[in-house]
């Protein structure tokens, strides 16, 4: 008990605890029939889904990811329960034609298998043969100079910013574009018809 | 960004090591990363419950909510390829020739926050739709929806 030393697997109780925290949550909202059950699960999944984030070097999705969703989502999906109000039916109207096992056997031992196949695959460490590559011959350039800073901590945010604004201003555009056109959509679907006579 | 990194304010407090370019192997806060299997793993199960449940679940609002769970599976797939290849994307297209040709784009998490974006439309326009739907039939169940029946 002395000697034992719990280092080299503190990144794997993180991501157990937090991996399996997202997936009972999400074992939650598709299993559970209380709708509003169901949402408050998605909530906990998604801030696990963060916290996962964070595990992977990436602090700033894990904040945009809690904002965004626990703040924007979240509010909105209990808004439309809380406006709409039905209850599903029971399981007995759902499952006339055994949908549940066909769908069960096909999409989800799919999924499994294909996870387990993703455990054969010896992915080459590029960011290590990269870096020792680079760091000698572009520290010099200004953008690369946080190079062990991306590698061993949390990637900057000012890289996000780089290529949001550089390489894929583009689809940054075309992206805030397809928001826009969105919202527009919305306001205009969700205005009451004019009856005659209203001004 | 320091303020955000409390995994790291944690791994120097009980390790005490720095991370340097000669350890990347195990400089990922406290010991060797895990791999990147794991998380794909993972995100593979999170999709397949989620189409599981757009398949089998009859409430919209809980179809929406499972697109959401399938939505984030993508997602965190995409972070765990971004860390494990995020410098081998030196490269960014639709650039000029010239020093900025190489500078550190971490793709995967860039697409991320474009996949957000399209996640909050298609969540506010799914929302929409079943307010619309609500207020027209009455009803939010799936199997109602009928009107083409022949």
């Amino acid at each position: 008990m002395n000697n034992f030393d719990l280092t080299p697997y503190v990144p794997w109780i993180w991501f157990s605890f937090f991996g399996l925290f997202t997936l009972i949550m999400a074992i939650g909202v598709v299993f559970h029939r209380k709708i509003v059950y169901n949402a408050v699960f998605l909530a906990m999944s998604l801030l696990g889904t963060a916290a996962l984030y964070i595990t992977l070097n990436a602090d700033f999705l894990g904040i945009v990811q809690i904002l965004l969703y626990l703040g924007g989502i979240i509010v909105l999906v209990l808004f439309s329960i809380l406006l709409t109000r039905g209850e599903e039916r029971g399981s007995e109207y759902v499952n006339r034609n055994k949908q549940n096992i066909w769908a069960f056997t096909s999409i989800l031992g799919l999924s499994i298998w294909i996870g387990t196949q993703f455990w054969k695959v010896q992915w080459p460490d590029a960011n290590r043969n990269l870096a020792a590559n680079h760091w000698e011959r572009y520290s010099e350039i200004a953008s690369i100079k946080t190079l062990p800073q991306i590698l061993n901590r949390t990637v900057p945010v000012e890289a996000i910013g780089d290529g949001l604004m550089k390489p894929y201003l583009l689809i940054f555009e075309l992206a805030s574009i397809v928001l826009l056109i969105a919202m527009v959509g919305v306001v205009i679907y969700m205005k009451p018809e004019k009856v005659d006579g209203d001004v | 960004m320091e303020m955000f990194n409390f995994f790291f304010f944690l791994n120097e407090v009980f390790s005490g090591e720095k991370c340097t370019l000669e350890n990347l192997g195990n400089c990922h806060f406290y010991g060797p990363a895990v791999p990147v299997n794991a998380y794909l793993f993972l995100a593979m199960i999170l999709f397949g419950l989620g189409a599981y449940g757009v398949v089998t679940r009859r409430h919209l609002i809980s179809i929406l909510m499972c697109m959401e769970i399938m939505l984030n599976a993508v997602n965190l797939m995409l972070v765990a390829f971004s860390r494990q290849w995020g410098l081998s994307s030196m490269r960014p297209p639709f650039v000029s020739t010239g020093d900025e040709l190489w500078v550190y784009v971490p793709v995967g998490q860039i697409f991320v926050i474009f996949s957000l974006t399209i996640a909050v439309a298609e969540a506010a326009i799914g929302l929409a739709l079943v307010y619309h739907i609500y207020k027209s039939l009455g009803t939010t169940q799936a199997d109602d929806f009928d009107l083409l029946k022949g």
